[in-house]
């Protein structure tokens, strides 16, 4: 064969395999994910005792991310934070893998924000969370009618944005009890790294998730990672400011769609 | 065909380099650009070099083995020792059409073919390994169309450039095979 023909097919060859990619992904998303709830991994309500750190304008990483967009990190924030074992992670088998979550609030009167960490035992620890703010960022933010914000007694801030065990607020500890203690080891020690993998999104066959800010005290949402390593276990980050009085109630469940 | 000499020490040095280069480059180099497959355009040209400079069959597939085997070995693969068959695969694929396009690998059009297809070519054993080793292969296939089409354009541009660069070095005198084959010792 000549070689200006030779050079065609390929080319031609070149184009076909860009369809054929295009193709294969559409046949794949157009199926329906399956978000049916089956067994609970948790089901679980924490009240104001629950917040064990605090107040705050920062959540881990490998330097400290701010915990709303927006929020200015090193700033002095009045959130009040709670580490939640979700005990599931997805199921790979699924069309749209993803960790399925309802929460329900009673009596919140300001902002809540969920982030999303995850674990893996042969890791050593925690090393992702989702992005906050820029490209590829995603959260959920529940807002009520703030009331003025109040001092909780117990918490304490973190006092560190990496290297530091994270006690559960679940009554059964943490699933994965490494230490004894039910912490959860964050250890972030890739610059810039661990921001790309876990993701927060509204619809499943979004797995790269979005920001989503709401005002419906009830409600779901699905927590999904992307990339190679395959997460053992999610952990939900709880933060809330204003008034967090003794009728604050946080109702949380998590499910794992087949 | 006597295998044990079918590549000279010259040029298993320069393939080694090449191989290593890959390595290097994976490693090393961080780009801001944040579509999957983008490193295309950087990790296909020491793998073209190395087979438009020694002219043989096998060329990519030594690089593969060795770029993989390093990668793997030193640990920031992700997939550890099974990164070797991406690499591999990479090879294989450039080996065969420097075949098809024997003596036009100057060309930028050829160095394009070549670089998309060897690029693709990783990405589809990627797919393999991790489906697999029983990984997460279905979120992968959510975004393949913009991720195989990320392998193609940039593999593609990676081959560009190699062939240009190919163009520019051809002509070195330590580089011409036929000047050593072809060199009589002095009396």
């Amino acid at each position: 064969m000549q070689f200006k023909y030779k050079l065609a097919v390929s080319f031609a060859i070149f184009g076909l395999l860009i369809l054929a990619v295009f193709a294969v992904q559409w046949v794949y998303t157009i199926q329906t994910a399956n978000t049916t709830v089956g067994n609970y991994n948790l089901n679980e309500t924490f009240s104001a005792a629950s917040f064990l750190y605090g107040p705050q304008a920062w959540v881990p990483d490998v330097s400290k991310l701010p915990i709303m967009p927006g929020v200015e990190a090193n700033g002095n924030g009045n959130f009040y934070v709670m580490l939640v074992d979700l005990n599931a992670t997805s199921n790979l088998g699924a069309t749209y893998p993803c960790v399925r979550v309802d929460y329900s609030f009673i009596g919140l009167h300001g902002t809540a924000a969920f982030h999303v960490y995850a674990y893996i035992k042969e890791k050593g620890g925690i090393q992702w969370t989702n992005r906050v703010e820029g490209d590829g960022a995603s959260g959920f933010y529940v807002t009520a009618q703030a009331g003025p914000s109040n001092i909780l007694a117990n918490p304490k801030p973190l006092p560190n944005f990496h290297n530091i065990c994270v006690k559960v607020s679940n009554k059964e500890g943490a699933a994965f009890n490494e230490y004894g203690n039910n912490t959860y080891l964050m250890e972030f020690d890739k610059p810039g790294g661990g921001l790309n993998v876990l993701h927060i999104t509204t619809d499943p066959r979004n797995p790269d998730g979005n920001i989503t800010a709401t005002s419906n005290l009830t409600g779901t949402f699905y927590l999904d990672f992307t990339g190679h390593s395959v997460m053992e276990d999610f952990l939900l980050f709880v933060a809330v400011n204003g008034t967090i009085g003794n009728n604050f109630q946080l109702n949380l469940k998590s499910s794992v769609p087949t | 065909m006597n295998w044990r000499k079918y590549f000279s020490v010259y040029e298993l040095s320069f393939l080694s380099l090449m191989a290593t280069l890959v390595c290097v480059i994976t490693i090393f180099l961080k780009t801001p650009i944040k579509v999957p497959g983008h490193m295309a355009i950087f990790f296909v040209i020491p793998f073209i070099i190395g087979i438009g400079v020694t002219r043989k069959f096998g060329s990519g597939l030594f690089m593969g083995v060795l770029a993989g085997l390093l990668i793997g070995l030193i640990g920031t693969g992700d997939k550890g020792i099974l990164n070797v068959f991406e690499y591999m695969a990479m090879g294989i694929t450039m080996d065969f059409l420097a075949l098809v396009f024997k003596g036009h690998l100057g060309n930028v059009l050829v160095g394009c073919i070549i670089g998309a297809f060897g690029s693709f070519a990783k990405l589809l054993v990627n797919y393999y390994v991790i489906s697999a080793t029983g990984l997460s292969a279905n979120i992968l296939i959510i975004g393949i169309g913009v991720t195989g089409t990320a392998f193609l354009v940039f593999g593609g541009i990676g081959g560009v450039i190699s062939s240009a660069v190919l163009n520019r070095i051809q002509h070195i005198h330590f580089l011409n095979q036929n000047l050593y084959k072809t060199q009589k010792p002095k009396t």
